[in-house]
C-alpha cells in the first residue's frame, strides 16, 4: 500500500469536488436523454458516501472488511422501522436515526473486531455480518422478511413530496444526496489530513512502530471503524429512500463484495478512487445487467483489474495523463 | 423421540453433511496451509464436480457401464468429477501463482472474482434449471433401521470422506511428500532454501485441493441436486466450518464440519427458525475464544 | 260566380295542389328513406401502424426458472399467434424479456423497462416478494401492468389497495393453500378420521407463510381444532437449502397424517427426489399444493402416485378435458409445437395476460373509436370475463382484491402416465373459486397474525365442521 508522494490530483479535494459537481451539472441533461441512467447516476451519488467510509477503513486504517453491508443494512432498516413503527418519512430524521444507531451498533462490534486484523477481520465481519441478514430474513413479522419494508416517499424539512411526478421527486433525490456527499467527503478529507489520520496511516505501515511511539492502536482503529460504519449506515438510510425498499438482500454478503470491488475499481489508494469508482461501478453494473451473464463480467473485470490494474482507474488516468504529457513534450 | 433408532437417524444425517461439508473445507485448508491463499472460489470447485457429473458425466458413465451395475456407477462419478476439476484448475493454475506472496486483498478480490466467473461459467454451459444424476442413489436402494428407511447411498458417502481423511493424513503426516508440503506450509523461503521446487509444491496442492473438492461434489450429487447460487451459500457454510475447526488445519476440518454438521441438526429440531443465525453466532463464539480454531493451535 | 274566374281560380289550385303535393311528396319520401336507411357510421380515427411493445420479466435463472422459462414462453406463443393473425388492430407485437430476481433488482429492471424500453404493457413476475416490490412502482410511473404470477394477497389488500394500472392474472395466493386443504380433505376421506397429524414444511417468505396459514386454517375449520394436531414446522429459506435430509428424518420421527407443503421449484424437486430415499412417501400423505404446477416433464417425472397433486389453484394441461374444451386443446397443441413441451399454470397465466390485453383493446376501440387510452383499456378490463385455455377468468371490478383475477381450481391425486413420461394430476376435483375467497364487497379486516382478509373472512364465516363446497 505505497502512497504516492506529492499532492497528486487525485488525493486533492478541490478535484474530488469537482468531479461531483461535474457529474451534479451532467445529471439533468442525462435524465432528459435518458431517465434510466439518470438513474444510475443517482445510485452512483448515493454509494459514493458508503465507499469514502470503506476506503477510511481499507486504506488508511489498514483493514478489509468483507461486512460491510452489516452497516448499510443498519441504515436501511433503521429508516424502515421509522417508518413501519414511528410512520417518519422526515428524511433528517431518518439519517439521524441511521447515524445513531450505526454509530452504538459499531462500537459494540468494533469493541470486540477490532482487535483482529487481515484475514480474521475480514471473515469476522462477514460472520456477523451473515448473523444480521439472518435475523433479518429469519424474523419476518418485523421485518417484512424478504418482501422487506415499503417506504413512502420521504418529506424534506416536512414538506411531503407524494404528490410530484417521478421525475420531479428524483431530481430532488439527487440534489439532496449530492449536497449530502459533498459535505461528508469534505468532511472526510478533514478527518484523513488531521493528526487523527496521520496516525492511522502510521499504524497501517508498520504497527510495532506506531505502538512504539505512543499511538493507542486498538483506540484508533475503532475510531475508524464507528466513522466508516456510520457511513455506510448513511447510505443504507438513503438507498432505503431511492428504493422505498428495504429487503435483506441489502445486508447480504454479496452487497460488502460490491462495496470493495467498486473501491478498488475506482482506485483505493486514492481520495478520489471511491468517489470515481461509485459512478464507474454502477454505469458497468447497468451495462452488464443488460447482458444476461453479468456476473461473468463483474468477475473477468476484478481479475483484470487486480492483475492489471491495481490502482484502479484512477492508475488508468493517471498513466494516460503522463504517457500523453510525455508525447506533448516531444 | 430419544430412542436408539432416533439417535442412529439423526447421527446418519450429521455425519453425511460432515463429509460433504468435509470434503469442501479439507480443500480449502489445504490451499491456506500451504500457500496462505483463501480461495473464496473453491466451493465453485465443488459445484463444478456436481456439475461435470449431472451435466454430462453420469450419462457416458451410463453408456459404458450400463445402468444397473452397481460398482462403477458408485465409483466412476466422483473419480469423473475430480479429473474435471483437476482440468479446470490446471486451466486457472497461473492465477493461483499470480496470487501466492500477495496481499490478502489481492487473494480475496481475485478468488472472489473468480467465484463470480464459474458461477456464469455453468449457467452459460448448463442453463439455469437445476441438474440430478441420481441413478447411484437410487439403485443403492434403502434399508431399514428399526422402522425407519435410510437411504444407503449416504453411507457410501461417509465411508468414502472417511477414507479420504485417513488417506490425507497418512500422505501427510506419513510420507516425504506430505512431509514437505507441511514444511513448505510453514515457511515457503526456507523449504526452497532447502531445495524443494516451491513452484512445483504448489501446483501439487491446487490439483489436490481440487481433485479432492471435485471428489465431493461427484459424491455428493447423487442424494441432491446442484443448481446456480449453489457456490455461494456453500462458501458461508465451508468458512465456518474453516473458523470452528482453524483455518490451514487438517483436523479442524474434520471437527468443524462435525460441529457445524451436528448444530444444523440440533438446531432443526429445537429452534428451526434460528438455523442460520446459530451457525454464524457459534463461529463468532470460536472466533473470540479460540481465533486459532478448535483444530487446536499452529498448523495441521 | 262569373265563369271568368272560374278557370285561373283552377289553374292555381291545380298549381297550389302540384306544389303541394309535389313538396309533400318529397318531404315524405326523404322521411321515409331515413326511417329505413342505416345511420351513417361513427367518425374512426386513423389507428397508428407503430408496432406496440410488451415487457416481459421472469426468472431465467436459479431456483425460480422452472416457473420462469414456461411463463416467458406462454407470453411469447401468445405474441407471436396474434402477430400472425395480423396484430391488435393491425398493430404487430414486439417485446423485450428481462430477468426477476430479488425485490430491488427486480424493481430496477421494470423501471428500466418502462423509462427506457418504453413498452406499452407488462406480463410478468413470479414471486410474491416481487409483485409487492413493482406495485408501487407501476403505479408511480404509470404503466399497465399484468402480473402473471407473485399472488399474495397483500399486493391488492395493503401494499396496492386502490390499483389502476396493476393486474394479476392467477389465483390470489390464499386460495392456494384452501384449495389444496380441501382437496386433500376430499380425496384422502379426512372427514373420516378421528385425529389428523399434520407436518408443514414451507418456504420463508410471503408465499410459503401464506400457504402454511391458511391450509392450516382450513384443516382445522373443517376438520374442527380439536381434531387437528400439528406435530412439526419447518420453513427453509427459498432456493437455499439443498440437503434437505435433517428435515426429512424430522418429519418421518415426528409421525404424521399428512405433510403439507408449498415448497416449489427446484425446491420441492430435491425434497421430494431425497425424500423418496427415506420412505416418506410410504409413511404419510403428502399434501402439495403447487408441485405439478410448473415444468412437470423436469419437475415431476418421477413423483410418487396416490399424493394430493396441486397447481397452485389454477392450470394443469389436460383440463379442461380437451374433448369438450378446444381452446385448451389447441393452446396446448401450439405451445407443445412451439416448445417441444406442456403448458402449465404460469404459461397459462401469461398466455392469457396478452390475450386479455389484446381483448381489452379490441373492445375499448370499438366503444371510442380510435386506439384507446390507457384508461379506457382500464375501465374495460374491468369486470370482463374471458375464455383462456383453464377456462372463464374474471377480473373483480371493486374491492377488495381489485384488480385480482379469479378462475376456479382444482386439485388432484398425482399418478404417473406413461404416455406422457411423468406424473399427472389425476382425479381432478374442481374447486369452485367463489367458495374460497373473499367475495367482493366483504368489509372485512385482514387478520393480524395472517395477515390476509381470506384468513378472517374463513375463520368468521365458515362453519366449523364443514366443507364449504
Amino acid at each position: 500500500m505505497v502512497r504516492m508522494p506529492g499532492r497528486a490530483f487525485g488525493d486533492d479535494i478541490r478535484v474530488t469536488i469537482l468531479l461531483i459537481i461535474i457529474i451534479a451539472i451532467a445529471y439533468p441533461i442525462v435524465y432528459v436523454v435518458s431517465p434510466g441512467w439518470g438513474v444510475v447516476l443517482g445510485h452512483g451519488i448515493t454509494w459514493v458516501i458508503a465507499l469514502i467510509g470503506f476506503n477510511l477503513l481499507f486504506s488508511y486504517a489498514g483493514l478489509l472488511s468483507f461486512g460491510h453491508a452489516l452497516f448499510l443494512g443498519i441504515g436501511a432498516y433503521t429508516v424502515g422501522f421509522m417508518y413501519k413503527y414511528l410512520a417518519v418519512t422526515n428524511i433528517e430524521l431518518h439519517l439521524l436515526g441511521s447515524i445513531l444507531s450505526s454509530a452504538v451498533i459499531a462500537f459494540i462490534v468494533g469493541f470486540v473486531v477490532v482487535k483482529y486484523t487481515r484475514i480474521f477481520f475480514a471473515i469476522f465481519m462477514l460472520a456477523i455480518a451473515q448473523i444480521f441478514w439472518s435475523l433479518y430474513y429469519k424474523f419476518y413479522w418485523i421485518t417484512g422478511g424478504t418482501d422487506g419494508i415499503k417506504v413512502a416517499r420521504f418529506s424534506i424539512l416536512g414538506v411531503s413530496l407524494e404528490n410530484l411526478d417521478f421525475a420531479s421527486y428524483h431530481h430532488i433525490y439527487f440534489y439532496l444526496v449530492t449536497g449530502i456527499a459533498l459535505v461528508l467527503v469534505y468532511i472526510m478529507w478533514r478527518i484523513v489530513n488531521s493528526p487523527f489520520g496521520l496516525a492511522l496511516k502510521a499504524i497501517r505501515d508498520n504497527e510495532t512502530r506506531a505502538r512504539f511511539i505512543g499511538i493507542d492502536v486498538y483506540k484508533m482503529r475503532l475510531y475508524a471503524f464507528i466513522i466508516s460504519a456510520i457511513y455506510a449506515s448513511i447510505t443504507g438510510a438513503l438507498v432505503a429512500n431511492h428504493h422505498r425498499l428495504v429487503t435483506p438482500d441489502i445486508a447480504y454478503w454479496t452487497t460488502s463484495g460490491k462495496v470493495v470491488f467498486a473501491t478498488l475499481l475506482g482506485g483505493a489508494k486514492v481520495f478520489i478512487g471511491p468517489v470515481l469508482g461509485s459512478f464507474i461501478f454502477h454505469i458497468i453494473e447497468s451495462f452488464a445487467m443488460r447482458f444476461i451473464y453479468w456476473q461473468l463480467i463483474m468477475g473477468l473485470l476484478i481479475v483484470i483489474i487486480i492483475i492489471v490494474m491495481p490502482g484502479g482507474f484512477i492508475q488508468l488516468i493517471k498513466t494516460s495523463i503522463e504517457r500523453g504529457s510525455r508525447l506533448i513534450r516531444r | 423421540m430419544i430412542g436408539v433408532e432416533e439417535i442412529l437417524i439423526r447421527s446418519y444425517n450429521i455425519f453425511f453433511g460432515a463429509s460433504v461439508l468435509f470434503l469442501i473445507a479439507v480443500g480449502l485448508n489445504i490451499i491456506y496451509g500451504v500457500m496462505k491463499i483463501v480461495n473464496l472460489a473453491h466451493p465453485a470447485f465443488f459445484t463444478l464436480g456436481c456439475y461435470a457429473v449431472a451435466g454430462f458425466g453420469m450419462g457416458i458413465i451410463i453408456s459404458i457401464f450400463g445402468s444397473s451395475s452397481i460398482t462403477p456407477i458408485l465409483i466412476a462419478p466422483p473419480l469423473f468429477a475430480a479429473l474435471i476439476v483437476v482440468i479446470a484448475s490446471l486451466l486457472i493454475f497461473p492465477l493461483f501463482l499470480f496470487m501466492s506472496g500477495k496481499g490478502d486483498e489481492v487473494q480475496l478480490l481475485l478468488t472472489y472474482g473468480l467465484l463470480l466467473i464459474f458461477e456464469d461459467l455453468f449457467r452459460l454451459i448448463w442453463g439455469s434449471e437445476p441438474l440430478r444424476a441420481s441413478q447411484p442413489y437410487e439403485l443403492a436402494g434403502s434399508i431399514y433401521i428399526g422402522e425407519y428407511i435410510v437411504p444407503v447411498y449416504n453411507i457410501y458417502v461417509i465411508i468414502s470422506a472417511l477414507t479420504v481423511a485417513l488417506l490425507l493424513w497418512f500422505f501427510l503426516f506419513k510420507t516425504k511428500q506430505g512431509v514437505l508440503i507441511r514444511a513448505a506450509s510453514m515457511d515457503i523461503e526456507m523449504t526452497s532454501a532447502l531445495g524443494a521446487n516451491v513452484r512445483r509444491v504448489l501446483l501439487i496442492t491446487v490439483l489436490f485441493a481440487a481433485f479432492l473438492a471435485g471428489l465431493g461434489g461427484g459424491l455428493y450429487i447423487p442424494s441432491g441436486s446442484v443448481m446456480l447460487g449453489m457456490s455461494v451459500e456453500l462458501l458461508v457454510l465451508a468458512f465456518v466450518v474453516v473458523v470452528i475447526g482453524g483455518l490451514g488445519s487438517f483436523l479442524g476440518s474434520l471437527i468443524g464440519s462435525f460441529i457445524v454438521s451436528l448444530l444444523r441438526t440440533i438446531t432443526l429440531i429445537i429452534f428451526p427458525e434460528l438455523e442460520l443465525a446459530l451457525i454464524y453466532i457459534v463461529a463468532i463464539i470460536i472466533l473470540t475464544l479460540k481465533p486459532e480454531g478448535l483444530g487446536g493451535g499452529k498448523k495441521w | 260566380m262569373s265563369v271568368k274566374t272560374g278557370r285561373r281560380d283552377f289553374l292555381k289550385g291545380l298549381i297550389g295542389g302540384l306544389v303541394a303535393g309535389g313538396a309533400v311528396g318529397v318531404a315524405g319520401s326523404e322521411i321515409y328513406r331515413s326511417m329505413i336507411a342505416p345511420p351513417p357510421p361513427p367518425v374512426k380515427e386513423e389507428i397508428p401502424t407503430t408496432p406496440l411493445k410488451a415487457g416481459i420479466q421472469a426468472y431465467l435463472t436459479g431456483g425460480g426458472a422452472l416457473w420462469g422459462k414456461p411463463m416467458m414462453q406462454g407470453a411469447v406463443l401468445a405474441i407471436e399467434e396474434i402477430n400472425e393473425h395480423g396484430g391488435i388492430l393491425g398493430r404487430k407485437i414486439n417485446y423485450v424479456v428481462k430477468s426477476e430476481t430479488g425485490p430491488e433488482e427486480t424493481v430496477r429492471e421494470y423501471r428500466t423497462m418502462v423509462l427506457d424500453e418504453k413498452i406499452d404493457f407488462y406480463v410478468g413476475l413470479i414471486s410474491s416478494s416481487n409483485t409487492p416490490a413493482v406495485g408501487p412502482v407501476a403505479e408511480e410511473l404509470q404503466t399497465l401492468t399484468f402480473f402473471v404470477d407473485g399472488c399474495t394477497d397483500f399486493l391488492f389488500e395493503k401494499v396496492v389497495p386502490d390499483p389502476r394500472f396493476c393486474f394479476r392474472i392467477t389465483n390470489i395466493q390464499s386460495a392456494d393453500g384452501t384449495a389444496a386443504a380441501i382437496g386433500a380433505i376430499k380425496l384422502l376421506n379426512l372427514i373420516e378420521k378421528d385425529k389428523v397429524r399434520i407436518a408443514h414444511i414451507h418456504p420463508d417468505y410471503a408465499y410459503g407463510r401464506n400457504a402454511h396459514a391458511h391450509m392450516q386454517i382450513t384443516f382445522e375449520k373443517v376438520l374442527s381444532r380439536d381434531r387437528v394436531e400439528v406435530v412439526y414446522e419447518a420453513f427453509p429459506g427459498l432456493f437455499k437449502v439443498t440437503d434437505f435430509t435433517p428435515y426429512i428424518t424430522e418429519i418421518i420421527a415426528s409421525k404424521p397424517d399428512i405433510l403439507a407443503s408449498s415448497l416449489w421449484g427446484a425446491d420441492v424437486v430435491n425434497f421430494y427426489k431425497q425424500a423418496l430415499g427415506y420412505g416418506l412417501f410410504e409413511k404419510m400423505k403428502f399434501v402439495s399444493c403447487i408441485a405439478h404446477a410448473a415444468s412437470p416433464m423436469e419437475a415431476v417425472k418421477d413423483f410418487p402416485d396416490g399424493h394430493i397433486a396441486g397447481v397452485h389453484a389454477n392450470y394443469f394441461f389436460l383440463y379442461p378435458e380437451w374433448t369438450r374444451y378446444p381452446i385448451n386443446r389447441s393452446f396446448v397443441e401450439n405451445y407443445y409445437r412451439k416448445w417441444g413441451t406442456y403448458p402449465d399454470s404460469p404459461s397459462e397465466g401469461a398466455y392469457v395476460a396478452v390475450y386479455m390485453y389484446k381483448n381489452a383493446v379490441e373492445r375499448a376501440y370499438e366503444i371510442m373509436g380510435k386506439w384507446p387510452e390507457v384508461d379506457d383499456i382500464i375501465k374495460t378490463l374491468e369486470g370482463m370475463t374471458i375464455y383462456g385455455p383453464a377456462g372463464p377468468v374474471h377480473v373483480r371490478a371493486g374491492k377488495p382484491n381489485k384488480h385480482q383475477c379469479y378462475k376456479d381450481g382444482i386439485v388432484g391425486i398425482s399418478k404417473y402416465d406413461p404416455t406422457y413420461g411423468f406424473s399427472i394430476l389425476a382425479n381432478p376435483i374442481t374447486i369452485p373459486i367463489s367458495k374460497i375467497t373473499v367475495p367482493e364487497g366483504w368489509d372485512g379486516t385482514p387478520d393480524p397474525k395472517a395477515g390476509t382478509l381470506a384468513y378472517s373472512w374463513i375463520s368468521q364465516t365458515w362453519r366449523e365442521g364443514e366443507l364449504p363446497v
